[in-house]
């Protein structure tokens, strides 16, 4: 079982509001600005695999009024799983890392991660490394009910969401060059780096 | 040691750093308790390749991060680096230490690359092999983040 793209990220757009910053990593980078726009959106492509994290863990360490998640995929996560122990050790409890697991390289072609080979479980391994909320949906309806609850509780949260690969009129988008999407950030963000 | 903890923290402080990113090495990593023991915020992470996107999310949050690493993990984190010194063009900072820079008749091909792989990148660096030169430290900072663009601090060790 596992869910379209679009249906799993549903309900991280109906519950974000305007003290959250979402940042988008490879596949997501590319669905989620078809399906929402706003200020404190940062699509992080083009990018160095498995970055997304370490970005959002530095903003979330910045910025503890604001709630930042990170949309990232398993092929990305699997480059730098350490992260998500740096993520615990620094106790960045405004951080939620949202994993979309579809076993695949998708940007590439769809090659199989490794991951998916030794049937990782996000979930699992989130509450091995010590985060305090750490879950894994398949189930669209399951996901759709427990998202607010699980958004609401204490962090640094993992969340795995088992997905089926984007379409592939998804996996096309243009957007601005990443240093101006970025200075606009700081602009969002009312800090002067870029 | 060119530097100790007190005057690395002491270095830091004056520069207005306000985090320290790293994964230490025999030399930069005596700084630990000094680090700990001060103002600023000591963040650990587990792979070089973290550590420049998570100075670049500090940097986009307002804060000033000095990143710490050996020149083994500055060359493994590379891609890391060019994302954000030349895609999200952000003015990161680095102290590299450079491992076995004085032992020139060693076994070890580390030091024959520190040189090549700043100049690859493109990196604005200066070199500190005694201790009479621990003032380009601040200077070379304050060059580079007047400039608004990303240097490196290579340390002999």
């Amino acid at each position: 079982m596992s869910m379209p793209v679009r249906v799993a990220l549903q309900p991280l757009m109906e519950r974000r509001d305007d003290s959250t910053l979402v940042i988008t990593h490879q596949g997501s980078a590319r669905v989620w600005p078809s399906m929402a726009q706003h200020a404190l959106d940062f699509h992080y492509n083009p990018s160095t695999m498995g970055g997304a994290i370490p970005f959002g863990l530095g903003i979330a360490l910045s910025r503890p009024d604001l709630h930042i998640i990170v949309v990232t995929g398993d092929g990305s996560l699997a480059m730098n799983l350490g992260s998500l122990v740096t993520v615990v050790a620094a106790q960045a409890s405004n951080l939620t890392v949202v994993v979309l697991d579809n076993g695949i390289y998708e940007v590439t072609g769809g090659q199989t991660v490794a991951t998916r080979v030794a049937r990782v479980d996000y979930g699992l391994l989130g509450k091995s490394i010590g985060f305090p909320t750490a879950s894994s949906f398949k189930d669209c309806q399951l996901w759709s009910e427990a998202a607010a609850g699980v958004l609401a509780s204490t962090g640094p949260r993992l969340i795995s969401l088992v997905v089926e690969p984007a379409l592939p009129s998804d996996m096309h988008v243009e957007l601005e060059a990443i240093s101006y999407r970025l200075a606009e950030l700081a602009k969002a963000l009312k800090t002067e780096c870029a | 040691m060119i530097f100790n903890g007190e005057q690395m923290v002491t270095e830091c402080q004056g520069l207005g750093i306000t985090h320290i990113v790293w994964v230490p090495d025999s030399v930069i990593g005596k700084w630990e308790q000094s680090f700990v023991a001060s103002s600023l915020h000591l963040l650990r992470v587990c792979r070089e390749g973290e550590a420049w996107p998570l100075a670049a999310g500090l940097i986009t949050g307002g804060q000033r991060p000095l990143v710490m690493m050996q020149s083994t993990g500055f060359f493994e984190s590379g891609d890391a680096l060019r994302n954000v010194v030349y895609d999200l063009k952000l003015p990161v900072f680095a102290i590299v230490g450079a491992r076995n820079w004085f032992q020139q008749q060693g076994l070890d091909s580390a030091r024959d690359f520190c040189l090549p792989m700043l100049q690859a990148w493109d990196l604005d660096y200066c070199i500190i092999e005694t201790e009479s030169e621990r003032s380009l430290l601040s200077q070379h900072y304050v060059h580079c983040q007047s400039a608004g663009k990303a240097g490196v601090v290579l340390l002999g060790e």
